[in-house]
């Protein structure tokens, strides 16, 4: 009686947005019929196969083929509907007209996103379940041992987690019907990629097998803990930016995601320095230093679209000590901080990538990357990272200009209209007036890192100084819109 | 409990749905919230229950900003929005005991709150019904359970009369009045203005955005009448009644009501004893002969103007 009463009492500190997602989920028909015909499906694949083939008595390998069907149907059945259920579920419930009163409560935001994700995992554990009687068979089969099954399981389990953060993360986006079609149309296309990308490695997996042999490779727990460090950075990334969304457009929701984004970079790069010092290779902190860039550059034009402009509720929390008002600046919400925060990250991460070549003796920058040298990598990922600036820049410039009324929020859209522009218009100019046939690269084509992939030697050498001279010019013509906000990011006492 | 709105404004593009509104109310207060359609009522209400944010000014229930502090002042407030409860699929005392663990409570206390707003509310017997299986009037009292789930001091209820029956929204107003005796400060906004005027000891009217009139309703209504309106029935020839008002000195603004003819009469008890007398000299039988008390909704329809901003 006790013991019951324990977990009475300890259903009480279970996280309320999950206890509500498990009451409506087995309300819901959606799920009922979904795993009806999840169930469906898979009975009518084993017993069609079963009554159908006729060497099944026989065959060495029916269980393996068997169960990549059954994982196939497993995939797409997880990767397909659990991620858009709590998506459009999550969505649903921010509608501005209708909106889900959970948002008013003394709940948080990080205990809305851990709820819907609990959830989101436990019922695609509940879709798992109810695959496990087929997998046995698989087993009886023949053709594949019990390890092989339950680590392609896991490594199935690991892709739905993937895929459900990033299906509430979708969700999360707040906005109009079309901007918010636009995140789901976005998230349906990553997962159609992660469930046909799954299916085909789990595929992969079952012909090589998991055995011994496999487990024994030095590669492979090295691979192993890789990905698992990335699906486990990226599960985080999205559960961060999830619970900026769903916090308070007042507040300083960005916060968590940049300190996240330094302790990601952290932990990533010592994983990939270590690697490399290990292996002494360059390509484990070569593909950090790309990876790394690449989120900078999206963080910068994302950072266009935050406020200019500081509450009473983040001022209050602005330090006054100069130095820390200097990092609260870079990490706090804020365009321009936002922006400056990318390029010194940026700058820190090709440093990095440098210092760590340098102290594992691979000193020599030549060494091969990917079929080229490291210092060519960086230095192209420098110049494709110095356009993004120049486009932020060049939005800051319109932003104290022309558009000194447009909600903030539109800017990040402005920086990527300011970027197809300066990519696309030139070469459809060219294409339609100029009749242009060769495949030369003339000068206004300057304003796309396209160039770089033209192979022509006069807009690779170009393209560098067309980007410095770009920023610098940028850099002028912006200046009051980030001393603005520099002079605007005091503590409350203060003004 | 104090609640205050300081110059409060929200502006959607060009669009100034609220335009610099202040006005404030007390615990035990019962504020009525009046306008028009899109004069700014459920923008404000939004504002006040931290759904939305203003783009100037700010609103403090007991110094706490709602603005700044979002997350305390929603311990403060209870929300009771115009659309019903969006959990189709839910009981309804799974719908409130969720809302009871979003709001923090645990073990016997949270048990001991549902039962005691399901009693409350009337919802006992149907608390095992899913929400989609209930009517409007009964939805519309899952919504007021809910907004009580945490005991907040101030209510803002959004239309919670919309599309109630004529014995619920008795039921509620004697919910309300209970409510305010319990100590509760409470903004309610209908269109219904006679039954708020019943209940309410204060009114806010809002037009464009803006504040038209505010303050404790003796003081709207006595403020709002220059020219007091006065009815009167005669045996038999309201035509004639009516016409003969029509041409009578100081009176103005002479309508028909069933058997009886209502007018406004620019004077005090003079002019009124003296129309009176006029009436009887005329060879009137009259019968009944009173001043009608000015009610919010004469007050209403003469300071607005009914345009939708």
């Amino acid at each position: 009686m006790k013991r019951l009463l324990a977990w009475a009492a300890a259903g009480d500190w279970v996280n309320p947005v999950a206890v509500k997602e498990f009451r409506q989920a087995v309300q819901s028909r959606w799920v009922v019929a979904v795993l009806m015909l999840f169930l469906l499906v898979d009975v009518m694949f084993v017993g069609s196969y079963l009554a159908l083939s006729t060497d099944v008595a026989t065959n060495a390998r029916a269980g393996r083929t068997t169960l990549a069907t059954l994982l196939a149907i497993l995939m797409s059945t997880c990767v397909g509907f659990v991620p858009l259920y709590s998506g459009i579920r999550l969505s649903l419930e921010r509608n501005d007209s209708n909106i889900d009163l959970l948002f008013i409560t003394t709940i948080r935001p990080g205990a809305i996103v851990r709820g819907k994700y609990l959830s989101a995992m436990a019922l695609t554990l509940l879709i798992f379940s109810a695959c496990m009687p087929f997998m046995v068979l698989t087993y009886l089969l023949g053709g594949v041992d019990v390890p092989t099954i339950l680590f392609l399981l896991a490594a199935g389990f690991a892709a739905c987690a993937v895929a459900n953060a990033l299906g509430i993360f979708a969700g999360s986006v707040s906005g109009s019907w079309l901007i918010r079609g636009l995140a789901g149309g976005g998230c349906v296309f990553v997962l159609c990629y992660l469930g046909a990308g799954v299916i085909a490695l789990l595929n992969e997996m079952l012909v090589r097998g998991m055995g011994i042999a496999t487990v024994d490779a030095g590669q492979f727990w090295s691979v192993l803990a890789t990905v698992a460090l990335l699906a486990s950075l990226t599960i985080g990334l999205f559960y961060v930016l999830s619970v900026a969304l769903l916090s308070p457009v007042l507040s300083n929701r960005m916060l968590l995601p940049r300190v996240y984004l330094i302790a990601s970079w952290i932990a990533a790069g010592s994983v990939t320095a270590v690697w490399s010092w290990h292996e002494h290779e360059v390509w484990p902190i070569g593909s950090w230093m790309i990876g790394s860039g690449i989120a900078w550059m999206i963080t910068a034009v994302a950072a266009m679209g935050e406020r200019d402009t500081w509450t009473t509720r983040v001022r209050r929390a602005i330090p006054r000590n100069p130095l820390l008002r200097a990092i609260a600046f870079l990490i706090y919400t804020g365009s321009a901080g936002g922006v400056i925060f990318s390029g010194i990250m940026f700058a820190a991460t090709v440093g990095v990538t440098y210092y760590v070549c340098y102290i594992c003796g691979l000193s020599d920058l030549r060494h091969k990357f990917s079929g080229d040298s490291l210092s060519n990598v960086a230095g192209s990922l420098a110049t494709v990272f110095g356009y993004i600036l120049c486009y932020c820049l060049t939005t800051a410039f319109l932003r104290i200009t022309l558009f000194r009324r447009l909600p903030t929020a539109t800017l990040a859209l402005i920086t990527i209209i300011v970027a197809a522009f300066a990519m696309i218009v030139p070469f459809l100019f060219a294409f339609i007036f100029m009749e242009r046939t060769s495949h030369t690269v003339p000068w206004y084509m300057l304003g796309s890192p396209m160039v770089l992939t033209s192979g022509e030697r006069f807009a690779t050498e170009m393209a560098a100084p067309v980007v410095v001279v770009w920023l610098a010019v940028g850099t002028l013509l912006s200046a009051p819109w980030a001393f603005g906000q520099l002079r605007r990011f005091v503590p409350l006492e203060e003004k | 409990m104090d609640v205050s709105i300081v110059n409060l404004k929200r502006h959607f593009g060009k669009t100034r749905a609220v335009d610099d509104i202040s006005f404030g109310f007390s615990s035990g207060d019962i504020f009525a919230f009046v306008g028009p359609n899109g004069a700014g009522k459920t923008t404000t209400m939004r504002i006040l229950a931290t759904l939305d944010d203003p783009s100037e000014g700010n609103a403090y229930v007991n110094g706490v900003s709602l603005v700044d502090d979002p997350e305390k002042a929603r311990c403060l407030v209870g929300f009771m929005p115009d659309s019903l409860p969006a959990h189709r699929d839910m009981t309804v005392h799974d719908y409130l005991d969720f809302f009871a663990r979003a709001y923090g409570l645990r073990d016997a206390k949270r048990r001991s709150v549902v039962d005691s707003v399901e009693e409350f509310a009337n919802l006992k017997g149907i608390r095992e019904k899913l929400l989609r299986a209930l009517s409007k009037g009964m939805k519309q009292r899952v919504s007021l359970a809910r907004t009580l789930v945490h005991d907040p001091p101030v209510l803002v209820l959004d239309e919670p009369a919309a599309g109630l029956d004529p014995r619920a929204r008795v039921e509620l107003r004697e919910l309300l009045k209970v409510l305010a005796d319990r100590g509760k400060a409470i903004l309610i906004s209908s269109h219904i203005l006679t039954e708020l005027a019943e209940i309410c000891n204060g009114a806010v009217i809002i037009e464009h955005g803006k504040i038209l009139r505010a303050g404790p309703m003796a003081q709207i209504l006595t403020g709002e009448s220059p020219h007091r309106a006065v009815v009167v029935r005669a045996a038999g020839e309201t035509d004639a009644l009516q016409r003969e008002l029509l041409q009578t000195p100081s009176v103005f603004e002479v309508r028909v009501t069933g058997e009886a003819v209502e007018f406004r009469l620019d004077g005090g008890d003079d002019v009124q004893s003296g129309v009176l007398a006029h009436l009887i000299g005329k060879g009137f039988q009259v019968i009944d002969y009173h001043q009608r008390q000015i009610d919010l909704e004469d007050v209403f329809m003469t300071v607005t103007k009914g345009e939708v901003t």
